[in-house]
């Protein structure tokens, strides 16, 4: 339940916390002018650079900045420790259960989650069934929505295991910290977090197919209309690999190629940024016009690997979060590190009627909705919003769930008039081929408006730094081993 | 390289050398028309026709105007946002090229063309006149330049560079050869005097920046003759139809070279060399240069069907 005072990440108790020592006594030190004037300049940065999203939906200046906030959000490697053993472990349950639930059903079988709650789910691909994908790795990138709520609580509230985006802003927002204050560096030990594409174009080479000793890797887009084509592009171009449409490729016997100035050439891994359903237009949604027909036979005879797997999003519904609490101990053994927010089902009849009765001090969300889109914040909505939202759960009662409304950490924040408290999120983006990593860091994502909890980049969000500081020695990122 | 990305590529090169170009006619139109009419004009077109029928928008500016005046064809062809051969629509595409394509030109040759679109993008007609419209368009010639230099100075010498100078080589051709055409009868002066009218041909080499190159290389009177000479067959003038072919077959040849269209740009060459300028200038110089126009657009189609998959 929302407590009076969130916790704060600088602040805390009441004394400076020790990860921001040296960033709040500088902070105190310096006239909100000059924050202004190194506020400015970040924001020019980002406009001369190109780095916009573009939103749906809205006409006029269809492409965005999304707002910068010039104050870091630190974690010490303590901190970060839990963090990403908790997002490595999750991860590795996902992959395994996915492996699980395309393969023997043990699972299910075991009666941990529910037969029905899977097989029928719209995320379900059944033409994945009995495929073996190089290394079990199916959510070759996760994005792990991760809120804290006390020194020692943190919660994931979602696991995106379908396409997440946002690692670009974490490495651009990095690149213009250095920029914008070099000496803070000099300062803090920072762990770096640009080896980043480095480490994905090592995870895609990874699982190429059997027998591909040098493989082609390519990042299909769906162009640049899509929100996060600067992302498309900023990783291709790190990783030195080819941005691909779906016309730029096309399926001949079985096998992958891409049209270039001489002529056909095959590829081996697909990096693609579009949905399952627009993949193939032989198997799924036959009017795509972004994807590739003959796709998805190709993948399934394993001369092409497409990351992430066909079908992960079985795996980051918001019906099928419930239970990974027992998936997670299904699958390693372990008790999870990182708590689970409570859930209500709205499809069962005990948990709807609770639901509409507390609707003002819950969040709702749809349960295949994402970014921030159709969701209820009960405690910041008007009478009317509450009474449009109940009309729709009751209509369709299934396709919602609810959770409490948690009180996430606040961190201060670069706003009019001076530095104030807003609410923030963390997303570390995990890795997982021939094993699961992450960089230290995440995109730390923040409500820019006072006492809002709503930080999707969609909804107004903008994004932090994120420091993990590094204890004496340097480490390039948690391994953990995938078994 | 992905055959698309190369399009992309081609047609970023090719709309910034666009650009330039329009800012040059207008530069020559401003010029032009500040100076006396020759002859009463003898049923040519005026110095501001002659721009919208050189783009092809003569039908569309007179469904919205009625008149042609200098204020009208300036805006309509520097910030007209339906224009799609105004300087902001010619900028407008060359970004939203690179856009496609940024992850394979260096960060200056992107943020060249990304803020040259952003200072253009939200111009008023206000702000244009406030700046100066001679200056703006300097603006624009020195924003090409830039790109050039960016172009020249930090890409990879691969296939992208390679089709980026051939798609330019290939709008400064048609540019060059266009603006002559349209500018070749008003260069032959009074025909009952017989002379020349030396301040339209001092202004049209002035705006292919040939007036230098002019009087270096015959050190004469301007001559209709020579001026043709110079921007048809000298290699040595950067906006000559000589110099283009020959860099188009530079860009060509380190791209692929067994391409199966150097002949053809061999041939090219080959024609524009072994004219003769007395017989041209005496026939006509506009069928000429039509047919030359006309090549260079099947040498470009060529190339874009070869190599960048354009059916």
């Amino acid at each position: 339940m929302a407590k009076a005072k969130p916790f704060d990440e600088m602040h805390g108790g009441g004394d400076i916390r020790h990860p921001y020592r040296h960033y709040g006594a500088w902070l105190h030190s310096i006239d909100v002018e000059e924050l202004e004037r190194r506020h400015q300049a970040a924001d020019l940065l980002f406009r001369r650079l190109g780095i916009t999203f573009n939103v749906y939906g809205s006409d006029g200046g269809v492409e965005r900045l999304i707002p910068f906030d010039i104050v870091p959000r630190i974690l010490s490697s303590d901190e970060w420790g839990i963090v990403s053993r908790g997002v490595i472990q999750r991860v590795t349950a996902l992959n395994a259960f996915l492996d699980d639930v395309y393969n023997d059903q043990d699972i299910l079988r075991a009666g941990i989650v529910p037969a029905s709650l899977i097989l029928t789910n719209a995320a379900f691909r059944p033409e994945m069934l009995g495929m073996r994908v190089p290394e079990g790795a199916y959510a070759h990138v996760a994005g792990v929505d991760v809120v804290r709520v006390d020194p020692e609580t943190f919660y994931v509230l979602e696991d995106n295991a379908r396409t997440p985006s946002g690692v670009s802003y974490m490495l651009e927002n990095r690149q213009v910290m250095m920029r914008l204050f070099p000496d803070l560096f000099a300062q803090h030990s920072v762990a770096p977090v640009d080896h980043y594409p480095e480490l994905l174009l090592d995870t895609l080479r990874g699982v190429a197919p059997r027998g591909v000793d040098d493989p082609c890797v390519v990042l299909l887009t769906p162009g640049q209309f899509n929100s996060a084509y600067f992302e498309h592009a900023f990783l291709a171009e790190q990783m030195g690999i080819d941005l691909v449409e779906g016309q730029d490729l096309f399926v001949d016997d079985a096998t992958v190629y891409m049209r270039t100035t001489r002529g056909p050439k095959r590829v081996d891994v697909i990096y693609r940024r579009i949905d399952d359903d627009f993949l193939d237009p032989l198997a799924f949604n036959p009017t795509s016009m972004l994807g590739v027909p003959g796709l998805l036979a190709a993948y399934r005879l394993g001369r092409v690997s497409v990351c992430n797997a066909i079908g992960g999003g079985v795996a980051d519904d918001k019906a099928v979060y419930t239970y990974m609490p027992d998936i997670i101990r299904f699958y390693t053994g372990q008790e999870p590190i990182l708590k689970n927010v409570p859930t209500w089902q709205l499809s069962k009849p005990d948990d709807l009627a609770y639901v509409l009765e507390h609707l003002h001090e819950l969040v709702v969300k749809e349960v295949h909705g994402s970014g921030g889109y159709g969701m209820l914040v009960g405690p910041a909505a008007t009478k009317a919003e509450i009474e449009d939202f109940r009309v729709k759960i009751k209509a369709h009662p299934a396709l919602f769930i609810a959770q409490p409304t948690l009180a996430l950490s606040t961190c201060p924040t670069y706003v009019e008039g001076g530095i104030a408290p807003r609410h923030v999120d963390l997303r570390p983006f995990v890795l997982s081929g021939r094993k699961t990593v992450v960089v230290p860091g995440g995109l730390t994502r923040v409500a820019m408006c006072k006492g809002s909890l709503v930080v999707n980049s969609s909804q107004g969000g903008g994004t932090k730094d994120t420091w993990v500081l590094e204890s004496a020695v340097r480490e390039g990122g948690h391994a953990g081993t995938r078994g | 390289m992905l055959a698309r990305a190369a399009d992309n590529i081609f047609w970023m090169a090719r709309t910034v050398e666009r650009a330039e170009h329009i800012a040059r006619l207008m530069e020559v139109s401003m010029r032009s028309a500040m100076l006396p009419a020759s002859g009463g004009n003898g049923g040519r077109l005026s110095d501001w026709e002659t721009p919208l029928y050189m783009t092809g928008r003569v039908d569309d500016f007179f469904s919205r105007y009625e008149k042609v005046t200098e204020g009208r064809v300036l805006s309509y062809m520097i910030l007209d946002k339906h224009n799609p051969s105004s300087i902001r629509s010619a900028l407008g595409a060359a970004r939203e090229n690179a856009r496609a394509v940024r992850h394979l030109l260096t960060s200056e040759l992107w943020e060249i063309l990304n803020r040259t679109w952003l200072d253009i993008a939200d111009m008023t007609w206000n702000d244009v006149t406030r700046i100066g419209v001679p200056q703006h368009l300097e603006w624009v010639r020195f924003r090409s330049h830039l790109f050039r230099g960016a172009l020249f100075g930090s890409q990879r010498r691969a296939e992208g560079f390679h089709i980026a100078g051939f798609g330019m080589a290939v709008e400064r051709a048609d540019n060059t050869a266009r603006l002559l055409r349209a500018k070749w009868d008003s260069l032959q002066g009074d025909a009952t005097v017989r002379a020349p009218d030396f301040y339209r041909a001092g202004v049209l080499l002035e705006t292919l920046s040939a007036y230098k190159a002019y009087r270096e290389t015959f050190s004469a009177q301007l001559e209709p003759r020579r001026i043709a000479e110079l921007l048809i067959q000298r290699p040595d003038v950067p906006r000559s139809l000589a110099f283009c072919v020959r860099e188009m077959d530079v860009m060509l040849r380190a791209m692929d070279p067994d391409s199966p269209l150097l002949g053809d740009l061999g041939a090219l060459s080959r024609r524009l060399e072994g004219v003769q300028m007395v017989d041209l200038v005496r026939v006509g110089l506009h069928r000429f240069l039509d047919e030359i126009i006309a090549e260079v657009g099947r040498l470009s189609d060529r190339m874009r069907a070869h190599y960048l998959m354009v059916v």
